[in-house]
């Protein structure tokens, strides 16, 4: 068994990726607790999030993102545009 | 009582919160006695890049931002690799001990540019290449490092909903930031308050988040024995102070002026204006009835944005609309068909960096010549350039006044240094409105355009008179003409506003000196420059200067003769200011006959530091004429 980081249930946070959401689990929690019982070793998906490049990839892309950590989704705050801000 | 001048960063990703990390610290340090100023550096995109607040604060008045820094607080790794090299000797670097690890060369969000210089720096440094390496190197050569278990103990102490932990981590940080340098948690709590005021949830949450990390701060600072109180003071009581940006500043100062019509397309760094007007603004009648508020319309483009603005003019509303380089490029036209009409309409516009859209979220002060230009023909304007957020409060009101009063297209002229900049200023003082001169009623046949003395010819609204606007020429009534007498005479008329101008404004609207009169050398000015200029005077002093600074508010019409008293006294003139060419400098020549040769210019789109202009006033006492600054991230 692994932790959290390595379960195809972690979402890490796009900002803080120390830290994350799990599906089957409420509230945030850091990567490396320990696994539990729902725990199941990650696989690569059609799409999955590189979190060394901060980008969603395609499995064919799968080569530009040799030896990074990847995940099968990120949390993202719904709200985050509320207050961020930006310009055009 | 101590002296002190506090600057410190605050840094994390777009995106993160880190927006409200800023705010939190400022509004903390002016709760606590402190005059602020605090420069907001942030991406044009939506979320990830490096966004950060500089923050300074002291018991005395300051206008700007100054390098190297106190403290440096990071979100994130980015923030860590990009302002560590900011700190003064024996500064303090605040981070999560859960970055320990992280690489500082593997930063995606990082530009690759910027990335190139870090590893350079840190290559040359041996400074290693992760966090912890770097704390150590840190740690080595004078600085002190604070490796705090943020997210750690947020999740331990906090009982925190999954949605919201960006906004816990930046309270967190914050709070340990102001606690290392002396602030009781009490004075942080004040502030999560006021910040929150109107959201009970994120109030309770935060205040919960700033009580956690203080607790483990204070057994952590126990044992690295973390003792700087540099805050936390018994400081004289303060009269009543406000907490502004320069998009508020100019809101309240429209308003102030009796602000009826506000048009806009959103555009940083105007929009924010609208927005304040929009959303607080509450009209009241004498007996303090809510009668409404003033119009605030989004237009479908900049274009619309002038020509509604313009038409509520016409019917004798005050009339406004705000916008930023690539808007008011397209409000040109309109600015020209008021000049033709002799149209009372104020644009505020907040230079950012050009051409094009540019830099759309950085600095600039690089629309000077084209706003005194803008337009085909030739017609009379106002073009008035504030300093400061003060200013802006006050010229927002004056730019209404003098509009009314000359019947002339008014321009204020700011920069995004002063929108998004956010300071602690004295509340407004209301001054008088001015409608300017108003046509008599049943005196016969109404000449909107009517020949006379004064060029200012009175004025009726829509409605109450007959009359006539073309943007073509045209006679008395407002009838096209080319007939080339008429045309002579109402050219004339036109443009005999500007020595009406120019003879009737006061002299503090024409140019400010800052600094001993018997000066050697003169600092030529204006804009949120001035303030850099300004705070860095006891400095030059001390050093054996005798430095005056002269901030040139009128650009349009410009008011030669008083510049060149200035400009003639000194020994050395330089000129200071954020573009390429140096505008301001070629405009003094152009109206004076002289010609400003040293040159102190900044165009990367980041403010002009105190620090920046000591450097380089002495790098032009050694010899140099054109000094161009680089500072910032």
């Amino acid at each position: 068994m692994g932790n959290c980081k390595g379960c195809r249930w972690w979402r890490p946070d796009y900002f803080f990726d120390d830290l994350g959401e799990c599906e089957k689990k409420p509230g945030i929690h850091r990567e490396d607790e320990a696994a539990c019982e729902m725990f199941e070793v990650k696989k690569e998906n059609e799409f999955c999030w590189c979190r060394d490049c901060k980008v969603t990839f395609h499995a064919s892309e799968r080569g530009l993102h040799r030896g990074h950590n990847f995940f099968c989704r990120t949390r993202v705050d719904p709200d985050v545009h509320e207050y961020t801000s930006t310009g055009d | 009582m101590v002296k002190m001048d506090l600057n410190l960063i605050i840094g994390g990703p777009q995106g993160g919160g880190i927006e409200t990390a800023g705010l939190l610290a400022v509004k903390a340090l002016a709760m606590d006695g402190l005059e602020v100023f605090a420069d907001r550096e942030y991406h044009s995109n939506i979320k990830g890049k490096h966004s950060y607040s500089h923050i300074r604060a002291s018991d005395k008045r300051v206008r700007s931002i100054k390098y190297p820094v106190d403290f440096v607080a990071a979100l994130d790794v980015e923030s860590i690799a990009t302002h560590y090299k900011d700190l003064k000797p024996g500064g303090v670097l605040i981070h999560d001990s859960a970055l320990l690890d992280k690489s500082l060369l593997k930063l995606p969000p990082m530009e690759k540019k910027k990335a190139e210089r870090l590893k350079a720096e840190l290559d040359a440094n041996r400074a290693g290449a992760t966090v912890k390496e770097l704390d150590e190197w840190l740690q080595r050569n004078g600085k002190v490092v604070l490796q705090y278990p943020f997210s750690k103990t947020i999740l331990e102490k906090v009982k925190l909903d999954s949605q919201l932990i960006e906004r816990a981590m930046n309270t967190a940080l914050t709070t340990v930031l102001l606690r290392a340098a002396g602030m009781p948690l009490t004075k942080i709590l004040e502030a999560v308050d006021s910040l929150f005021i109107d959201k009970a949830e994120a109030r309770d949450l935060n205040r919960a988040v700033a009580g956690a990390v203080s607790d483990g701060f204070d057994e952590l600072s126990g044992t690295k024995k973390l003792d700087i109180k540099i805050l936390g003071q018994d400081r004289p009581p303060r009269g009543k102070r406000m907490l502004v940006a320069g998009n508020d500043a100019v809101a309240i100062g429209k308003l102030i002026g009796g602000l009826r019509l506000q048009t806009y397309y959103p555009i940083t760094p105007a929009a924010d204006e609208s927005f304040v007007i929009e959303q607080h603004a509450k009209l009241l009648d004498s007996e303090g009835r809510a009668v409404g508020s003033p119009i605030v319309i989004q237009a479908e483009d900049e274009i619309s944005a002038i020509c509604m603005a313009i038409g509520g003019a016409l019917t004798g509303v005050r009339s406004a609309t705000c916008t930023s380089g690539p808007g008011f490029s397209l409000m040109v036209e309109g600015i020209g068909w008021a000049g033709m009409n002799e149209v009372p309409v104020v644009v505020t516009c907040y230079q950012r960096g050009g051409p094009s859209t540019g830099l759309p979220t950085r600095h600039s002060q690089s629309d000077l010549l084209f706003a005194i230009n803008s337009g085909h023909g030739e017609f009379s304007r106002i073009v008035l350039a504030s300093g400061s957020h003060e200013e802006a409060v006050d010229d927002a009101v004056k730019c209404m006044n003098l509009a009314e009063r000359y019947q002339v297209p008014v321009i204020h002229l700011l920069d995004k240094g002063i929108a998004n900049c956010v300071t602690t200023v004295d509340p407004p003082v209301f001054g008088a409105v001015e409608r300017g001169k108003r046509a008599e009623k049943g005196t016969g046949e109404y000449l909107r355009f009517a020949f006379g003395d004064d060029p200012v010819s009175p004025r009726a609204y829509l409605g109450e008179e007959l009359m006539w606007y073309t943007g073509d020429e045209h006679d008395e009534l407002g009838h096209i003409t080319e007939d080339p007498d008429t045309r002579r005479r109402m050219y004339e008329k036109r443009m005999a506003k500007r020595e009406k101008i120019l003879k009737e404004a006061p002299d503090g609207d024409k140019a400010v000196l800052y600094g001993d009169e018997g000066f050697e050398d003169l600092l030529v000015t204006w804009g949120v420059s001035t303030g850099a200029a300004i705070d860095a005077l006891p400095e030059l002093r001390s050093r054996g200067s005798r430095v005056a600074v002269l901030q040139v508010r009128m650009v349009e019409p410009f008011p030669a003769d008083y510049i060149s008293k200035f400009v003639s006294e000194a020994n050395n003139v330089i000129g200071l200011e954020a573009n390429y060419i140096g505008q301001l400098a070629e405009l003094v020549g152009c109206n004076t006959g002289f010609r400003i040769r040293s040159r102190i210019l900044k165009y990367t789109g980041r403010l002009i530091t105190q620090d920046e202009v000591v450097n380089a006033y002495m790098r032009i006492k050694g010899g140099e004429e054109r000094v161009v600054l680089t500072g910032g991230e």
